[in-house]
């Protein structure tokens, strides 16, 4: 049973999210932030964020997989951006936006002072919620 | 640069660093990782422009 979706009559309409998740019982899938590095550890797309956006959304798709679960079984993820600029904050969420597709679950975008790995911009974390059994 | 760590009853340690250079980072995650030991659970770590300090400061 996928995650229940909370839409607020009483909160604005337009925003790309929704402003809270119910989890059906079940286990928890806590992800570690997933990072534009490729299997030898390498950040890739030095200074662009939305490629490095793309392949966070793609190593949080191959943990989530690993873990059971998929994107549609998301409950909250939160988006880390290196950047003081909104502008590269929004760059990075379209990418996660249209990867989480009509399950628009709850999500904080941020920008940050530095991530862990030398020139990484991008660092996605999520977690899941899927039914046991 | 000051380091806060919440826990999160192991499940998923996050690791705040009070500093914007990249470099100041993996030292702090080195010290992560050895806390948590064989129990290495998912783990996000950040460098954010201000980290409260106090009894839950483990470095400054």
């Amino acid at each position: 049973m996928p995650a229940y979706l909370i839409r607020s009559a009483e909160l604005y309409a337009g925003a790309p999210y929704a402003y809270a998740a119910v989890t059906p019982p079940g286990a928890l899938i806590f992800t570690a932030g997933a990072c534009p590095i490729d299997q030898q550890g390498q950040v890739t797309a030095p200074g662009d964020y939305v490629k490095q956006a793309e392949l966070a959304v793609a190593n949080l798709r191959t943990a989530l997989r690993a873990a059971g679960a998929s994107v549609s079984d998301v409950v909250k993820s939160t988006v880390y951006v290196a950047s003081a600029e909104q502008s590269d904050l929004v760059a990075v969420w379209n990418v996660v936006h249209a990867a989480f597709g009509e399950h628009d679950a709850p999500s904080t975008l941020l920008g940050v002072a530095a991530l862990g790995y030398s020139g990484q911009l991008v660092e996605i974390e999520a977690v899941a919620a899927i039914s046991q059994g | 640069m000051a380091v806060h760590l919440i826990r999160a009853e192991g499940l998923h340690p996050t690791a705040y660093v009070a500093s914007a250079d990249q470099g100041d980072l993996p030292d702090v995650c080195q010290l992560v990782r050895a806390a948590f030991g064989a129990h290495d659970a998912p783990s996000t770590l950040l460098g954010v422009a201000v980290c409260k300090g106090g009894t839950e400061c483990l470095h400054t």
